[in-house]
Parts: structure tokens; C-alpha cells; sequence
């Protein structure tokens, strides 16, 4: 009897209420119903969705444990026809740009790393989107703010996605697998385009964006930066209908004098040519603070853009030591500068003819001697950086993605192509070729001076953005790609590169590759 | 610590006195009124004597009164029958009671004559089931009541007694007719008690497919790594060691690779599980290791049984007087085999070869001018590098209590760097173990007996390890890459110091040489090795206490408590050096981290034994169990140190705000669980047992947390069926079929992948110039997935257990198919979704498979020997991949070889995945004429000497769609088999363990760098026509030339089967009477030799490899296993 007492009374305690015990309390995270409620998340929010510009230069994925090179700017320049070679230490160097500089990318190496980073950029802005609504207590004109920088911020992200794979998939409310499917209908680049521009004539409308900002918030996207981005996309896709509208921004940029040239080229590239008078936007890289490492590519902090770019194992005082030697630059880009034009030496670095006694380093693939000076590690370009582990990885090198020069450029085309002010046109051309032949426009000598015509802009485009990712696009813009890199392999096929195989192997076939 | 020395010292004295009142022979009496069946019993019990009684003439049920203390077995019965007609005979070992005529031999009349009686075990019980057997094969089987009737021919002498679990028993007969046998249990049987979760039982009745080994299967071997234990022993486990390296992991599997997330078994140890694996036990503390392999027997730790569990069980002292052990060996180790690279002059010619083959000039003049040059690998092996154990033990104990004490220290030096102190380990252990019995009322209806008791081990290891087994920057890599013609140490010192301030020096201060860009990420060998190298150390504590009532004959309630706290170090440094271009760093670097990792469970168990209507035994197990595990840890970093010789944070001239810091505790994982058994037999006949649990887990959204694991097995013991007593052979003791069902599962994810979580992110730099800082971010951690679920995986079992020729044969045959679903991994969705994958329930894999053990025993005279086999067959299926292309690629190689293994859908996992070749082409005529059905040349860059890739897909291009299975790391079959012989004191074992159908891939040659050295197998290259159908011609062009003859195919895949001698002892016992003189009960001596011989097909250093990638047998310049010789003295006091 006694037994089945005990035997009871353990069956008690027993199926004592165990709930509470496997509820368990997070440590280092917290639970998302607690977060997205203050102005302070939705900042903090904001940030992290300008985090991933910084993986532009390098980062990994899942399928690249070791980590792709893609500096944004670089992958577009291999397109074209500036550098040499792709460089490194041979054919099986980072194949994937060997490949693509032969307009060969296959699906299975094509740039998933950057694929990634640009989504996560995109997950990251929807949420500033989206999440922006239920948070209480924020003023209308920081409300606009924050929603306009994340909505410049996806357009960004997607613009890169819609210049290099162009027909990609599309989404600016995120899946969450139930009520909306991981996956996403697939757009083609008109469709991609128009997603854009939606964003960023909401982001350039009704002074959403401000004008500038404080010296601590230097990073930050403004009204400028956005009219610049809007440029670039409707020239590229070449949408007349807005036209207009774009050389109207571009021309209050040029109004505002907040901007103007700086008069030496070279020191745009220096330290303290970061944010001067003629950058409106740029990625900023710091190496002190700096908590980017190889296998944290996400974190705030340096670039591995100049170590890409310097040569391998150089011997000297001026540069790193231990660059990868990528990007041989062609000689007929410096060839194609005229003399006395100051960007041909502060945007090539010329071993043959500038190298200082005992300078030396070890040629690697395709090497011509010269690199691409602009990003070129400087010596001391980490010497703030604090840890040994990956210095190469953090140089304090901002990316220089906006230049007042092309606010000009663009406004010159612009008037060409709507019949402007022919006059006008030649001033904003001969403005900046004046400051390439460190002189004023009414003192640049005639031989030098050149009427604003298309085949004379592209010429200049060329020389004034020489390696910052420029030229392949503009000559896709001005129908050029066919007859000047046709030689090298490239055909209207090959304006798309494919997309990633493996997200077309995940997308349960949604998703149709390019016909490369 | 002190504390602990008290109760070591307490319980020495104990047992010191239990041992003054065992004497020999002698018994001790003390009845009133007790039946003469309990005193004759008793009696025999004391002197370890067989009972045979007369029952018709002498009444048993008779009331005595007896006391009598330390008197002769003779004396005592003299004593008990004094006065009455009742006359006794004690011969050897044998007590014979009766009356009248003594008995002996006499010629009987021809004819028949019945005999009858009863049976009974030592308690009185009868037993059924017990088989009566003639000479003439003539048999009957006891009935419930235990009583037997057989006729027999006039002229018997003798009949046997046989039944499972108990020793059969040689009965002589007598004039008389009827008898009362007794039978003894069979110790030997008894020691064949499998430990199951939460239990013993007696493996005749065992359902489920358990295999057991015996901590004296092992005191022969004395095995060092307690994972050896297992190896070559038991069927259905695989156990590859990661590498040679002392101190490294082992990849155990059982029954095959069961997820593609985590497929480690659960251990439990003493009951408690234990997290990061059993390397910290000291393998002679083993009592015994059972490994459940079915879903039946793992079902009662369902939460986590879907890998299997192995269970190891500590040793505990036993009645009797206290014995002191020592165990001490010396051993000296050597690679069982050398690698073989190219000499100097070997070099040079293929280097010519490979530079004309590349249409460029030969590089080296005169190549037999360079001579031997440099051996490499012979620079970084150390020569006779020791090992050396320390054991030592004390256990004893009485009816009370008992102690198990041992404290052990190893210590094993590295074959590759250990004498320079890089891959070497040392480990000591010490652990008590102590049961106390409470009380023990035999004649109490309530509260019988109660008993208590403490584990309690701690171990510290350290270790100083090297990177094995990757192609990048490891020593024996580099070792078997660099050019032989490059000399050790730096043939201009002062000019390389000069130019590399920071070159690695040798303790003499001698710069070693540096090797080139074309050697890429492999430095000098030795130069690693002067490289200061992380101290990794680890102190765990397991301690567990359990308290057990009996509350009533056969109800026990049980609860234990246990924890287990692992604290780890790691402590590391580096200062400015220079190995080659692509290793150097002008800074100093010192780190410290420290782990602390601590697990508590609760368990109550209250279990029933029971029997009703006689023969229907009855087990019932219920149990509630409660598991908590969390870590925490912090790291420091810190840069500019100010003295090598002091590497410590505090110590450094980096200012204290500029160090890095980081540190956290990781959320609790908790696990609640309740679970029942019943176990239950029919006359040990038909055996069935039922497990249900339910498991809770933390990890689990509160919809999905608890899910139940249910199993039933069943089992027939054929032999014991009455029916089949007349018509089994005599050879065949025992045959038992087993049939097993159930559902185990897996949780081994982290916490909170059901729910969105926010994780806090250094966001993004703002400011310009001196005002950068960091603004930071937040971002949902990953995308969750509300219906995350347990991992379940089901599990079919047969089997068959047979004993032959007096058990002296025993055959244990299983089937089994088991599949696990919903594969708890990353799901498979597009990057683009723009955040990690959330977890999901995808996948499914299937393994079913077959396993046999033999084992055959005899004794005869002084000789004795024992011979036992297993064997496994595996066949495991990725049945689904859980995405939607059906596969997915893991291992990679650097270099020209990319990505090397996949799972895929119905094909096993993982596999090798490559190009199928056919031959090399032996001439340009032939290279040419192969062409697609268009006549386009498939391969239009190949020459003479190259490789013929096949067009698998037959599309007419040869691509990476033409990437197949190439081969497999995982066996078809394991075989293990242990011969051992005694004879008087000499002891011979010997252990060997194989492994077939599997395959290596050997990536050992860097043909990305064609500058690179290489094995001298490679000599065996295509030079010409017919020289080679494997080896290509060799190219100085990266990559293997135009035809790319280096992709990854089947030509780097070789046949990786192996037969390994691991163990083979010879032991050799003095006699006693020699060594009683000094105290010493047992004296043995052994030499022993651990991989004295490996028959494989592979060339390269091992074939047993886990380490470096998801798959086995992945060859990036293994670690190789050591030849250890060794010899070493048991002592017994």
C-alpha cells in the first residue's frame, strides 16, 4: 500500500511543470519583438545596411570559404580594355576574374561573394523600410531621412546587381518563408530599372535627403550623392523620357558651389584628397578604428582594394611590400593621355620610366611595368592599424564613387544629347580638362581645348576615370563595346555576365540564367 | 585535495582490516531453527562447493540450530549430522549428502531406469527450462516446478544439467532415483552482463544489438587512447583516427554516417553524458564499453540517440582483500613507414623533363651534379620519439563498501617536431570511485537495503599541436614539397639576415634557409618548428553521486547527480618573422583565451523487478532525467610584446585599450526528458521490451520542443523451448533471434534558430579624419524557421545469437536498416534572400548494413586460446540532399583540383567527384582520333602522354558535366580480429583491425606549382609509349599543360583498403611462488608493438585518415601513425 503512495507521490514530482526550465534566456542577442522600437534601432538598423559597401573589395560565402576578390570598381574595368591582363600569379589567380576578362565566366565561379554582400545590403535597407512604420517618436524630417537613405542604399545595391548580371531577382519587402516565399520573382533589367528609379526619385524628391552633413557624420548619404547615383542609372539605361530631369540635379550640384575641382589631380588620391571639395561620395575605410579581419570581411574598417592593385614583393619606400600585383595597366591607356596632362602620372604609376633607385618588385602576370596608381598601397597606408594579423586587409583607402568631375562630364553629355546649351557644354568639358592641364579654362591652350561632342566625351571619360570603373560602361552607353572590345571577345552576348549557378540551383527554377 | 587524501587513507585501513578475517577454506555458521537445506547450502556456498543431496533419503526440511566460526568444511558437517544416521563425503569440490551406502560404481543389470527429480537454483527457486541430458543424447527439460523425469539406459553413469546462466552441472548417478540438483550460476555468464542505459542485464536476455567490450579484454593491450579501446573490437563501429598526432581526435561512427550534420554518438560515462568526446578517461579505469547500436537500445537516451550511444562503465572495487596495481611501460615510436620524395638529382631530371615537355630549355645543367641534396622528410621526423605511461591503482572493499582508486600520467612525444616540442601531449588523470552500502536488511519488508556512491575523475592534458594533414603551410607538407636541392640552413647567413632581419633561427642562432615564390604557402619545415606554438590545456572534473533505496523486494528508486566542468586554455604568441614572401608579419602578436564549460544532470529512476505467475519476469524502469550545459569564455589579444621570453598580454608595450578583448557565455541548453521500460521474459524464453521517451529540448520553438521515441524489441531464446530439447543437437547451447524497432533522435543545433533573434554589429565608419568612429549596427542573426523539429531517426534491427559447442563458439549475426529524416541543416535557399539560411528539417539518409562476431574460446591443459572476428558491411545512401539540385560539393583542394567531394542524392555520402580518365594516350595519333560522333577532337590540346578524360554524358565536349563519382572515403567493410593464446604464464595477443572498399584521394601534389617536389612514386610517370597508363608526362606548365592533366579524376583516387597488425603483446606472468616473497601476487612483464605491420595498396603515409574535410581519406600530407614499441611491468600487491 505504502508503494503505491511513494510511487504517487513521485509521479508528482515527477511531471513537476518543466516549461520553465528549457525557457532559456539568449546572451548576446535579443529577442527581434524587442528590438525596431526606438529611433536609436532604426539608426543602428540604418547602419547596418550601409555595412556591406565595405565587402565591395573582398568578401566570402558559403561557397567561398576562402573569399572572392571583386573590388567593384576593378571588375567593371577588366571589362574593358585598360588593364593588360588581370594579373596576379597566373591563370589560376582569383580564376574568376582571369575569366571574365575574357568574357568567359562561367555560372559555377561567377561572383557569388558579391552576389551576396549586394543582398545583404538590400535584406538590410527593407528592413529600414519596412520596420520604420511602427517605431514611434521620430520627427517627419528624420523619418524621411532614414527611409531615403535606405531606399538610395537598395537602389545602389541593386543598381550594381542590374549593371552586372542585369535581369536579376527582386524584392523590397523580405521573405520570411511563410506569409511571403524565400523565393523571389526573378525581374528582367527593364523591370529591375524601374525599381530603381522609383526609389531614387522618392529618395531625391522634396529635399528628403540633406544637402550635407557634419564633419562625424561624413559617410552618410546626401541629396548630391543621390542625384549622381540617378545619373548614372538613367544614362546607362538610357532613358530619355528622364533626361531632363537628371541634368536639372546635375546642374543644381554644379549650382550649389558647394563643389568644384580639386586643382592637383594627384591629391584627390592622397589622404587628405578624402571628402575634399570634389568628392560627393565616397565608402569610407579606416584602418584605426578597424575590425575587418580575413574571415570577418563585414566589419567596419580597412580595404584590401590597394594591396590588390600594388605589385608583388616591391622593394622601395613609397609602396606596400607585399601587393598581389593585379591590374597590369595597359599601354595604351597611357598613351592615349596627351603630354602635360597631369592625370597620366597620378593615375599610372610607371616602373619603367618613374621608378626611384632600388625600387623593384616582382612582374607578375601580364606585367607592363605600370599600376593603377589612384589605389596603389602607400607605405604607410595602415600604419594606424592596430593587431598584426591582417594588415594587408585594412589600408585607409576611401572608395571614390561620386567626383564633381563627373557631375560635369555627365551634365556636358546631357546637354549634347537634349540639344542644350552647345556652350555650356564645352565649359563644363573644358572645365575639367583645364584642371588635367593645371590651368583655367579661358588659359587652356586650343590645342587642348575640345567642343563637347559624344566621341569627345567618351575619350574623356576615359582619361579623367581611368580604372574607377568607368569605362566598360560607358562604352556599352555609347554603343562603343562592340567595335572596341569586339577584338577582345566581347559581343552583345556577353553584356550580362551569368548568374551565380548555385542560386539558380536553389531557386527551384525560377530563375533563368543570362544567355551568355 | 586534502579531503580526498582522508578518504583514500580511511578507506585503506578498511579494506586492510577486511582482509585479516578471510582466511582459507574455513566456515562460519550461525543457524536457529534454520532448515538443513539453508545450512548445506550455506555451507556450500562458503566453499564454493557443489551440493548434492539425496532427497529421498535425507530430509531437508528439517530444522537445525548451529553456530560455529572458523572451522573446517569437514568439522562443520561433522558438527551438523552428529547424532543422526546421515552420512556425507566431500570430494574435490563436490559435498555429497545421504544415507545408507556411500555411493560408487556398480555393474547395473542391462536395461532402462527412470530418473526424476527436482531442480533449483542457489536460491531455492525451481528452475524450469533446464535441460536433463543422458551420454545417449538422451534428454528432458524441468518443467515450471523444476522437475524432471527421464529414462535412461540401466548402465548411465552420469547426466548433465544445462541451462542458459547457469554452469552445467555433472550429476553421477547413484542406485537412487530421485534427485535434487542444484545449479550454479555461470560466473562466466555472468560477467557477460551488458550494461544498458540505466540498467544490466544478463545478455541472454538481451533484445537489442549492444556490443560490449571488457575492461580484461583490454589489460593485456593497455591501450593509451581510450577510443582505441573500441577499435578492431565490436562490430558496426568505425573508428579512424584524424591523424598520428599525438593528442588528436578520432571520427567514430556507428553504423555508418547517419546525418550530414553532426553523426558523433552520445557518450555517456557512468551515466552521465559527457560533451567533447572520452579522450580525458584513462583507459585502464574501464571496467567495460558498450556501444548500442540499434534504435531499441538507444531509444532510452532517445533525445540524442539517433547516432548511437557508447556507454563506458568505471571500474569499482569488489569484496575482498584491497589489491594495489601498478602498470607502468616504456615505449619508443618511429613512422611505420617513410615517405619517399625525390632526391636532388631525381629533381633536376624531372624538373628538365617537365621544363622541355613544356617546350622550354631544361633548367639544370647537370643534374647528377646536385647529388642526394636535402631530405626533407627525414629533417622533420623525430627518431625514437618516447612514450611513456603511469598507472597505478587501489581498490577493495567488504560487504559494506568499496573503493576504486587510480591516478595515471602519460606523456607521448610527437614523430613529426616532438623534439622540439611541437606535437606532443601529456595527460594525467585520477579518479575515485567508492560505494557504500547504507544498509542491508535481507529480512525487512520495507526499505531492504540502500546504497550510495561517488565518481569523481579529473584529468589535465596539455598539449602543443602542429597542423596535420593540409596542404597549406603544414610541416610534413612543406616537408614533401620543397626543393631537395635547397639547403637546410641559409648558405649566406649574414646576407639572408641582412635581407630578413626577422628569418627564423635555430637555437644556435643559425637562420634557416627560405624558400621561394614557387613554393608558395610552403616555408622551410624547420622553421615552422622553431615557431613559438600554442600551450593547449584542458582540466576537466566529471563527478557524479548516486543514492539507490530498495524500498521493497525488487522496487529500487535511484537518484543520481552529475556534473562535468571542462575548463580550457589556449595560450599562444607570435613574434615578427619571416618564413618566405607569403608567411611574414613584422609585429608580435600574443593571445589568451580561457573556456569554461560546465554541465549538471539530475536523474530519478525508480525501477521494479517482479515476477507473476512464476515464470513471467517482469523489469519496469521509470525515469525522469534533467540536463543543463552552458559555456562562457574570454579572449585577450594583445600586440607589441617586450620580451620573447615573457608572451604574455599584461606584458606588452600595446597601450591597455588598444587590446582586443572579447568574451561571453553562450545561452544554457537544456534538455528535460521522462522516459519508461518495461522489460519482460518468459523462462527466458520470449523475451520483449518496450522504451518510450520524451524529450524536451530548449532548443526547439515551445510548439516543437517535446517530441517521443518510442521502440520495441523482441526476443526468442530458440533453444530453451522445451519442445526442441529432444531434437537440438547437442553442440548447440543456445540460439536467440532478436527484433528491434524504434525512433531516436537529434537535436545538435545551437539555440534560437526557431526564432528572430537581434544580434548587435559594428555597423559602418562614419566621419572624416580624426572623427571616424564606428557607428554600430543591429541585424536579425539569421532568418529563423518557427518549425524547426527534432532530427528523427527510425531504425529496423535483426539478429541472431548462437552458442555452439558448450559456448565455447559464440556467432552474433545483425541486420539493420536505419534512416534518418528531416536532417536538421542550413535549408538550401539562394543567397539572395540576403541573411545566413535558417536551419530546416531537409534530407534524409539511409544506412542499413550487416555485422557479424565469432568468437571461439578454448582451454585445454595449460593452453589456452581464444580467437574472436567481427566484421561490419555499411552501406550508406544520401537518399535526399534536401535541395533542389539534389547535391552539394564540400572538400576543396587549393590549387588546380578545385572542389573534390559531393553528396548527392541516392549516391553515398560523401563521395570523391571528378573526371573518369581512360589511360594516357600513348601517342599523338591516338590523342588525335579521339573525337565525338562530329569528328571534333574532345580533347584538342592533348598530346602524347596525356590524359584521357572520359565524355561520361557522351554531349561531345568534355566539361564539368562530365564530373562523376570517382571513388568513396567511408569502407564497405570493417574487420576486426583478436587472437590471444595463454599458456601457464605466458600471454600472446594480437589485435588487427581492416578496412575494405574504400578509397584515398591523394592530394598531395601541388601541380598548380610545378616547382614543387614530389613522391618518388611519381617517377613511375609516362616518358613514352607504353610507359605509363596512369602517371601522365609530367609539364613544367602549371596545371598539369594544355590538357590540364591535374583536374580533379579518378587518377588521384587509389584503393585505400588496408589490414593493420594495430596491437600485438607478448605478456609474461612470473610465478607466484617466486614473487610472493616480496608481497607481490602478480608479476608481469610485456613487450608490445602498436602498427607493426600495414598491408595497403596506398603509397602514401597512412591510410587511416579523418582529418582535413568533411569526407575520410583525404591525403593533404597525413600525420602519419607511429610503430611503437614498447615495454612495460603489471604489478599486483
Amino acid at each position: 500500500m505504502k508503494a503505491k503512495y511513494i510511487l504517487l507521490s513521485l509521479l508528482v514530482v515527477l511531471s513537476s511543470c518543466t516549461t520553465s526550465f528549457l525557457e532559456v534566456e539568449p546572451t548576446t542577442i535579443i529577442p527581434e519583438e524587442d528590438s525596431y522600437k526606438t529611433e536609436q534601432d532604426i539608426s543602428k538598423a540604418l547602419m547596418a545596411a550601409y555595412a556591406p559597401l565595405i565587402a565591395l573589395d573582398f568578401c566570402r560565402s558559403d561557397f567561398t570559404p576562402k573569399g572572392e576578390y571583386h573590388p567593384y570598381q576593378f571588375i567593371s574595368d577588366i571589362l574593358a580594355d585598360d588593364y593588360n591582363a588581370v594579373g596576379g600569379s597566373g591563370e589560376a589567380d582569383c580564376p574568376y576574374l582571369q575569366l571574365m576578362f575574357k568574357y568567359r565566366l562561367t555560372p559555377q565561379q561567377s561572383l557569388i561573394s558579391l552576389w551576396e554582400a549586394l543582398y545583404r545590403g538590400i535584406y538590410r535597407s527593407n528592413i529600414v523600410v519596412n520596420r520604420i512604420g511602427d517605431v514611434e517618436g521620430i520627427s517627419d524630417a528624420n523619418r524621411n531621412r532614414y527611409v531615403a537613405e535606405a531606399k538610395f542604399l537598395r537602389a545602389f545595391y541593386y543598381h550594381v546587381l542590374w549593371k552586372f548580371w542585369g535581369n536579376v531577382p527582386y524584392y523590397d519587402v523580405n521573405p520570411n518563408g511563410k506569409d511571403i516565399p524565400y523565393i523571389v520573382p526573378q525581374y528582367t533589367a527593364n523591370e529591375v530599372y524601374d525599381k530603381i528609379i522609383e526609389d531614387l526619385d522618392w529618395a531625391t524628391s522634396e529635399n528628403r535627403l540633406p544637402e550635407a552633413v557634419t564633419l562625424t557624420q561624413v559617410g552618410r548619404v546626401t541629396r548630391y550623392a543621390a542625384y549622381m547615383l540617378r545619373a548614372d542609372v538613367v544614362m546607362l539605361q538610357k532613358d530619355v523620357a528622364r533626361y531632363g530631369s537628371v541634368l536639372t540635379q546635375l546642374q543644381e550640384i554644379i549650382g550649389t558651389n558647394i563643389y568644384a575641382l580639386m586643382p592637383d589631380f594627384a591629391n584627390i588620391w592622397l589622404e587628405e584628397g578624402e571628402w575634399c571639395c570634389e568628392s560627393i561620395w565616397e565608402i569610407n575605410y579606416s584602418d584605426n578604428p578597424s575590425n575587418r579581419e580575413w574571415g570577418d570581411e563585414y566589419a567596419p574598417g580597412g580595404t584590401i582594394y590597394p594591396t590588390f592593385v600594388c605589385p608583388d614583393s616591391y622593394k622601395g619606400t613609397r609602396f606596400a611590400r607585399e601587393g598581389y600585383g593585379f591590374g597590369p595597366v595597359s599601354k595604351a591607356l597611357k598613351a592615349a593621355y596627351a603630354d602635360g596632362d597631369q592625370r597620366r602620372d597620378a593615375s599610372i604609376m610607371d616602373f619603367n620610366t618613374d621608378a626611384l633607385p632600388g625600387e623593384k618588385y616582382n612582374p607578375r602576370m601580364g606585367d607592363t611595368g605600370m599600376f593603377n596608381k589612384k589605389y596603389m598601397g602607400r607605405a604607410d597606408g595602415y600604419s594606424e592599424y592596430i593587431g598584426t594579423d591582417s594588415p594587408e586587409l585594412n589600408f585607409r583607402y576611401n572608395l571614390r564613387v561620386y567626383r564633381y568631375s563627373e557631375t560635369l562630364l555627365r551634365a556636358s553629355e546631357l546637354l549634347v544629347r537634349t540639344g542644350g546649351s552647345q556652350a555650356q557644354a564645352d565649359l563644363y568639358l573644358n572645365m575639367v580638362r583645364a584642371r588635367a592641364f593645371s590651368t583655367t579654362v579661358d588659359q587652356l591652350p586650343s590645342a587642348l581645348y575640345r567642343t563637347a561632342t559624344l566621341d569627345n566625351l567618351l575619350d574623356e571619360y576615359r582619361l579623367e576615370f581611368a580604372m574607377e570603373g568607368h569605362r566598360f560602361f560607358d562604352l556599352v552607353r555609347f554603343d562603343k563595346a562592340d567595335a572596341v572590345l569586339g577584338a577582345k571577345g566581347y559581343n552583345a552576348l556577353k553584356r550580362y555576365i551569368p548568374i551565380p549557378q548555385s542560386e539558380i540551383d536553389r531557386s527551384e527554377g525560377t530563375l533563368t540564367q543570362n544567355n551568355y | 585535495m586534502t579531503k580526498l587524501f582522508k578518504i583514500f587513507a580511511l578507506l585503506l585501513a578498511l579494506a586492510l582490516s577486511v582482509q585479516l578475517w578471510a582466511q582459507e577454506g574455513q566456515v562460519s555458521v550461525n543457524a536457529k531453527g534454520e532448515t538443513l537445506r539453508n545450512v548445506l547450502e550455506n555451507l556450500a556456498e562458503q566453499t564454493g562447493s557443489d551440493l548434492i543431496v539425496r532427497s529421498n533419503e535425507v530430509d531437508l526440511s528439517k530444522k537445525v540450530s548451529i553456530k560455529l566460526e572458523d572451522v573446517s568444511l569437514s568439522e562443520a558437517l561433522e558438527k551438523l549430522f552428529a547424532g543422526t544416521d546421515i552420512k556425507w563425503t566431500i570430494s574435490g569440490s563436490q559435498i555429497q549428502i545421504f544415507k545408507g551406502q556411500a555411493p560408487q560404481e556398480k555393474t547395473k543389470p542391462a536395461g532402462n531406469r527412470t530418473v526424476s527429480g527436482t531442480v533449483t537454483g542457489l536460491d531455492g527457486e525451481p528452475l524450469p527450462g533446464v535441460v536433463a541430458m543422458g551420454p545417449s543424447g538422451k534428454a528432458a527439460i524441468t518443467d515450471g516446478n523444476g522437475h524432471f523425469s527421464l529414462i535412461v539406459p540401466s548402465n548411465t553413469a552420469s547426466l548433465d544439467f544445462s541451462c542458459v546462466g547457469f554452469q552445467t552441472f555433472h550429476l553421477p548417478l547413484t542406485a537412487a532415483s530421485n534427485y535434487d540438483v542444484v545449479l550454479q550460476d555461470d560466473v562466466q555468464l555472468l560477467e557477460d552482463a551488458v550494461v544498458v542505459g540505466y540498467g544490466v542485464q544478463k545478455k541472454s536476455v538481451v533484445t537489442a544489438a549492444i556490443s560490449s567490450v571488457k575492461g580484461d579484454q583490454l589489460a593485456g593491450i593497455a591501450p593509451t587512447r581510450v577510443d582505441n579501446v573500441l577499435k578492431g573490437m565490436v562490430s558496426g563501429v568505425n573508428i579512424t583516427p584524424a591523424s598520428g598526432q599525438p593528442g588528436s581526435g578520432t571520427r567514430v561512427r556507428i553504423r555508418g554516417i547517419g546525418t550530414i550534420n553532426d553523426s558523433n554518438p552520445l557518450y555517456i560515462v557512468d551515466g552521465m553524458p559527457v560533451t567533447g568526446g572520452i579522450e580525458y578517461i584513462n583507459p585502464a579505469d574501464i571496467e567495460s564499453v558498450e556501444v548500442l547500436k540499434d534504435a531499441a537500445s538507444a531509444a532510452i537516451y532517445g533525445a540524442r540517440g539517433a547516432n548511437g550511444v557508447i556507454l563506458v562503465t568505471t571500474r569499482q572495487g569488489s569484496e575482498g582483500k584491497s589489491v594495489i596495481s601498478y602498470n607502468g611501460s616504456y615505449g619508443i615510436q618511429n613512422p611505420w613507414r617513410m615517405p619517399s620524395v625525390l632526391n636532388a638529382t631525381e629533381y633536376a631530371l624531372i624538373m628538365n623533363e617537365m621544363e622541355v615537355n613544356a617546350g622550354r630549355m631544361p633548367m639544370y645543367a647537370d643534374p647528377y651534379s646536385y647529388g642526394e641534396g636535402t631530405n626533407w622528410v627525414n629533417e622533420v621526423f623525430n627518431r625514437n620519439a618516447p612514450v611513456l605511461d603511469h598507472q597505478l591503482s587501489i581498490s577493495g572493499g567488504n560487504d559494506k563498501m568499496n573503493y576504486f582508486l587510480s591516478g595515471s600520467y602519460f606523456y607521448q612525444e610527437g614523430i613529426i617536431g616532438g623534439n622540439y616540442n611541437h606535437s606532443n601531449y601529456g595527460r594525467v588523470t585520477l579518479r575515485a570511485n567508492n560505494n557504500v552500502t547504507v544498509f542491508d536488511a535481507k529480512d525487512r519488508k520495507l526499505f531492504k537495503r540502500m546504497r550510495l556512491g561517488t565518481n569523481i575523475t579529473y584529468s589535465h592534458d596539455n598539449s602543443k599541436s602542429i597542423r596535420a594533414n593540409s596542404e597549406q603551410g603544414s610541416v610534413l607538407g612543406s616537408a614533401m614539397s620543397l626543393s631537395p636541392m635547397l639547403p637546410v640552413y641559409a648558405e649566406n647567413p649574414d646576407a639572408l639576415l641582412a635581407e630578413h632581419p626577422n628569418a627564423i633561427k635555430d637555437s644556435q642562432g643559425r637562420p634557416f634557409s627560405i624558400a621561394g615564390d614557387q613554393y608558395a604557402m610552403m616555408p622551410n619545415p624547420l622553421s615552422i618548428l622553431h615557431m613559438p606554438i600554442d600551450d593547449y590545456i584542458q582540466d576537466k572534473i566529471v563527478a557524479g553521486g548516486y543514492a539507490e533505496l530498495e524500498i521493497l523486494k525488487g522496487l529500487v528508486f535511484r537518484s543520481s547527480i552529475g556534473a562535468d566542468l571542462l575548463i580550457v586554455k589556449d595560450d599562444g604568441y607570435s613574434l615578427p618573422y619571416y618564413m618566405n614572401s607569403n608567411q611574414q608579419n613584422d609585429g608580435s602578436t600574443v593571445w589568451s583565451s580561457l573556456s569554461r564549460s560546465f554541465s549538471w544532470q539530475l536523474e530519478n529512476t525508480l525501477s521494479y523487478t517482479f515476477t507473476l505467475w512464476k515464470n513471467h519476469h517482469f523489469v519496469a524502469l521509470l525515469g525522469q532525467s534533467a540536463y543543463s550545459h552552458g559555456s562562457s569564455y574570454v579572449s585577450g589579444t594583445s600586440y607589441k610584446i617586450r620580451n620573447a621570453s615573457q608572451p604574455w598580454i599584461d606584458a606588452t608595450d600595446q597601450d591597455s585599450n588598444q587590446r582586443g578583448a572579447g568574451g561571453s557565455p553562450d545561452p544554457q541548453s537544456r534538455l528535460a526528458s521522462y522516459f519508461a521500460r518495461l522489460s519482460y521474459n518468459y523462462q527466458e524464453r520470449y523475451m520483449a521490451e518496450f522504451t518510450l521517451r520524451r524529450d524536451g529540448s530548449s532548443n526547439f520553438s515551445p510548439a516543437n520542443k517535446w517530441a517521443n521515441f518510442p521502440s520495441v524489441s523482441l526476443g526468442w531464446n530458440i533453444m530453451n523451448e522445451p519442445y526442441l530439447a529432444h531434437i537440438r543437437p547437442s553442440w548447440l547451447e543456445r540460439t536467440k533471434l532478436r527484433v528491434s524497432y524504434g525512433v531516436n533522435g537529434n537535436q545538435n543545433i545551437g539555440s534560437f534558430a526557431y526564432t528572430s533573434m537581434m544580434r548587435g554589429i559594428a555597423g559602418y565608419l562614419l566621419g572624416v579624419g580624426n572623427f571616424t568612429a564606428i557607428a554600430p549596427g543591429i541585424i536579425p542573426n539569421t532568418y529563423s524557421n518557427a518549425d524547426l523539429k527534432w532530427e528523427e531517426s527510425s531504425q529496423f534491427d535483426v539478429g541472431l545469437d548462437i552458442g555452439l559447442f558448450r559456448n565455447q563458439l559464440s556467432l552474433s549475426l545483425d541486420y539493420y536498416d536505419k534512416r534518418t529524416n528531416g536532417m536538421l541543416m542550413k535549408m538550401a535557399l539562394p543567397s539572395y534572400i540576403g541573411n545566413p539560411l535558417p536551419w530546416g528539417n531537409v534530407g534524409n539518409m539511409r544506412n542499413s548494413g550487416f555485422e557479424f562476431d565469432i568468437t571461439w574460446k578454448q582451454q585445454a591443459g595449460d593452453f589456452g586460446y581464444s580467437v574472436s572476428a567481427n566484421g561490419s558491411y555499411n552501406k550508406n545512401v544520401l537518399l535526399k540532399m534536401g535541395n533542389e539540385t539534389g547535391y552539394q560539393n564540400y572538400d576543396t583542394v587549393q590549387g588546380t583540383l578545385g572542389t573534390i567531394s559531393r553528396g548527392e542524392n541516392g549516391k553515398p555520402f560523401p563521395f570523391f567527384w571528378g573526371y573518369k580518365t581512360d589511360g594516357i594516350f600513348q601517342s599523338d595519333i591516338e590523342a588525335m582520333a579521339y573525337v565525338n560522333e562530329n569528328g571534333e577532337r574532345l580533347q584538342p590540346n592533348a598530346v602524347a602522354g596525356d590524359v584521357k578524360f572520359v565524355d561520361v554524358n557522351g554531349d561531345g565536349v568534355i566539361n564539368d558535366d562530365d564530373r562523376v563519382m570517382i571513388g568513396k572515403g567511408m569502407p564497405d567493410w570493417t574487420f576486426g580480429l583478436n587472437l590471444s593464446a595463454t599458456w601457464k604464464g605466458i600471454d600472446l595477443t594480437a589485435n588487427f583491425y581492416s578496412a575494405l572498399g574504400c578509397d584515398i584521394f591523394d592530394a598531395t601534389y601541388r601541380a598548380d606549382f610545378p616547382k614543387v617536389n614530389m613522391q618518388s612514386h611519381m617517377l613511375g610517370r609516362w616518358t613514352g609509349p607504353g610507359t605509363s597508363t596512369r602517371l601522365p608526362r609530367l609539364t613544367g606548365d602549371a596545371d598539369g599543360g594544355p590538357n590540364q592533366n591535374w583536374r580533379c579524376s579518378d587518377l588521384m583516387v587509389y584503393d585505400g583498403s588496408f589490414l593493420r597488425l594495430r596491437n600485438l603483446t607478448l605478456g609474461c606472468t612470473l610465478p607466484e611462488r617466486w614473487t610472493k616473497k616480496a608481497l607481490i601476487s602478480k608479476l608481469r612483464i610485456y613487450l608490445n608493438a602498436e602498427n607493426l605491420l600495414t598491408l595497403t595498396p596506398y603509397h602514401g603515409l597512412d591510410p587511416e585518415i579523418s582529418s582535413g574535410g568533411t569526407s575520410l581519406g583525404i591525403d593533404r600530407g597525413v600525420y602519419p601513425q607511429a610503430r611503437t614499441f614498447s615495454a612495460g611491468i603489471n604489478l599486483t600487491f
